[in-house]
């Protein structure tokens, strides 16, 4: 095979891509508008919060004469280009030779170079200093215009040679903290650089709670600077981490940091011995209906990693449970699999997660989310019901699209259900029922004999959306 | 029509306009990036996304598609990295590349089942280079690396290719993830 080949067949291939969405604008439009909300709701709770701050002595004191002008959205504040902060900000000498290292020099090998390298005039060392035994080094540089930021990390007392380029340099916008963790060093820490003057908090991880809801808890962390602040996390914990920026009481910016290193880790099973690599959790996974030989242990692990990584709860303080597993509807001559986890925490609340899998004829596979659910504590997640959607392709334009509609018995159910009478189904699996509607939003089961409805389950959302409030990523 | 976030309504018309002229293409570079209709799908879209936040500053149609192409790049590896754990997980392509129809070139299938073998900078090189036809230099800076890693990279991915395919293997797709 020539390169002329590898053209040939890869403009073949592309073309097997098919159309891109007929709905792409309105699918733009609707993330959008997703964002705006929240941002909106942000800033809406902590204008609120800030109104009452205000008020409340203004009316105290009806004078007035001093009150302060509640504004809804904090005020813009430079945070690159100032002043270096940090522990060592005061060593010159170290700070000029950080300043001056080359970036593509200090990338580590396995990186290939980077080829953003600021010229030597426009470059800005904003924070130097040693942080739980690392030294960090945030560098930021001008390249035509455009601000790229660098993280270097060395081991505590390095000198500016031991400095090693920490992922790779970053354009940013200039207004936005730098927040970052390095999962390879010793100890690591969510680090955050953001304006003089800013609170910075952390939230360690997201918390299910017995309403079903997802929220969470931010408190300050390590104090390292002015606007600078730091919290300790093991290699899988900082996988739940996100961050909170507060200027004049209203949250500037929220986000997970930049994670440069492994993050295929889950929670100790004892939550606090370090983290433990991926490998088989059925051990660990209650199983009632016996259908974990369906998917891989690799599978099974993945769909739980995303549960465990954002709580950071072992699986054994979450009741994992294999709700079902079992082939559906795909593509011909692959295998195409779901997998349906629920967890419940120990608040009580539960969710539900939903991937599928369609492996190929070469031993590989590919997955996405298919749905996901949160529950309160009102029912036990075996008494609750399943309704998902899954849509598989073998990823070819000529291959159709296979969209099946799955609703899914609670495994508590004490006799046998059927569907509702809205469209008619199929029995996929025991207690699993192939609706051949496929655009039902919501769907009840019904006891054989009696026709009372035991159950009802609405759709599982799915795609990609921050379903543990990270604050970023996909809407 | 998008709204608000600083888009006028001609910026609006401009942007649902390149969206359905250059959607297409992106959508191509994304299938081949993911191997994955619908994870292309939702890879376009979000860097689309991203896209109409900047897009006043974005008028130029070549520098969008550019800015466009290159967020796909970058969401691709930060998917890859964050959050979910498909997206952590598959440090290689997810296999789908067998094609249930009969295929026009017989030797594609095969090509892409080994493309999804390449480590992600490595595939994103050879889409890149020879489906994008970008010259070394734009694709390093696409890529936010030097001319020389992409040379290397293309020479070592051709290498690992021809390797592939003619002594192919089952390897699991799911390496671990050390970015």
């Amino acid at each position: 095979m020539n390169t002329s080949d590898l053209e040939r067949i890869l403009r073949a291939r592309a073309d097997l891509a098919g159309p891109p969405p007929a709905d792409l604008v309105s699918r733009v439009r609707e993330v959008r508008r997703t964002r705006r909300r929240r941002r909106t709701a942000l800033l809406a709770t902590a204008a609120a919060a800030l109104v009452l701050a205000v008020a409340v002595p203004a009316i105290i004191s009806l004078t007035g004469n001093g009150s302060r002008s509640a504004t809804a959205s904090p005020a813009s504040a430079p945070i690159y280009g100032q002043q270096t902060r940090g522990p060592l900000a005061g060593d010159t000498d170290l700070v000029a030779a950080v300043r001056d290292l080359s970036w593509p020099a200090a990338a580590p090998d396995d990186r290939g170079g980077i080829n953003v390298n600021p010229p030597l005039g426009f470059r800005h060392v904003d924070f130097l200093g040693d942080v739980e035994g690392t030294r960090y080094a945030l560098v930021t540089g001008t390249v035509a215009g455009d601000l790229y930021a660098a993280w270097f990390t060395a081991p505590a007392g390095s000198d500016a040679a031991g400095f090693v380029l920490a992922g790779s340099p970053k354009l940013i916008t200039g207004d936005e903290p730098a927040a970052f963790a390095d999962t390879t060093v010793a100890s690591p820490v969510a680090l955050v650089v953001a304006a003089p003057g800013d609170t910075v908090e952390f939230s360690d991880r997201a918390v299910l709670t017995a309403e079903g809801r997802i929220v969470r808890t931010y408190t300050a962390g390590q104090q390292v600077d002015d606007g600078v602040a730091a919290l300790p996390a093991t290699p899988a914990g900082v996988g739940g981490v996100s961050v909170r920026v507060s200027r004049d009481n209203i949250t500037a910016w929220r986000a997970a940091p930049d994670i440069d290193g492994n993050m295929s880790l889950i929670a100790a099973g004892d939550g606090s011995a370090g983290p433990t690599p991926l490998d088989d959790v059925s051990a660990q996974v209650a199983d009632p209906r016996a259908t974990a030989g369906a998917v891989t242990s690799e599978q099974l692990a993945m769909a739980f990693t995303d549960i465990t990584t954002a709580l950071q709860l072992p699986l054994d303080e979450l009741q994992a449970t294999l709700l079902w597993a079992g082939p559906i509807p795909g593509p011909d001559n692959r295998t195409s699999t779901a997998v349906v986890v629920g967890a419940t925490a120990p608040s009580g609340g539960s969710l539900s997660y939903a991937m599928t899998f369609v492996n190929d004829p070469t031993g590989g596979y590919s997955s996405s989310p298919s749905g996901w659910e949160t529950y309160d504590n009102s029912r036990p997640l075996i008494d609750r019901a399943q309704l998902l959607r899954t849509a598989v392709s073998d990823g070819t334009a000529s291959g159709p699209t296979i969209t099946s509609t799955l609703l899914i018995d609670p495994i508590a159910a004490p006799v046998s259900l059927r569907p509702s009478a809205d469209g008619g189904s199929a029995d996929l699996a025991p207690g699993v029922h192939l609706l051949d509607d496929n655009k039902v939003a919501s769907a009840a089961l019904l006891d054989v004999n009696t026709g009372t409805e035991v159950a009802r389950a609405e759709l599982m959302p799915s795609g990609y959306f921050d379903r543990y409030d990270y604050g970023n990523g996909p809407a | 029509m998008l709204t608000g976030g600083g888009m006028g309504n001609d910026q609006d018309e401009d942007f649902t306009s390149f969206v359905h002229e250059r959607s297409p293409a992106l959508m191509r570079v994304a299938f081949l990036l993911t191997g994955d209709r619908g994870l292309a799908e939702d890879l376009l879209q979000s860097s689309l996304e991203k896209a109409s936040r900047r897009w006043p500053a974005l008028q130029d149609p070549a520098a969008a598609y550019s800015y466009v192409r290159r967020a796909l790049i970058n969401t691709h590896i930060s998917w890859r990295r964050r959050r979910s754990v498909h997206e952590i997980l598959h440090d290689s392509m997810p296999h789908t590349a067998a094609a249930s129809a009969p295929s026009a070139y017989p030797q594609a299938d095969e090509a892409m089942a080994a493309l999804a073998q390449l480590p992600p900078r490595m595939r994103t090189v050879i889409v890149l280079r020879f489906y994008e036809g970008l010259s070394e230099a734009d694709t390093a800076a696409a890529m936010n690396c030097s001319i020389g890693s992409v040379k290397s990279q293309a020479s070592r991915g051709l290498a690992r290719l021809r390797v592939q395919l003619d002594h192919p293997t089952t390897a699991s797709t799911t390496e671990r993830a050390r970015r």
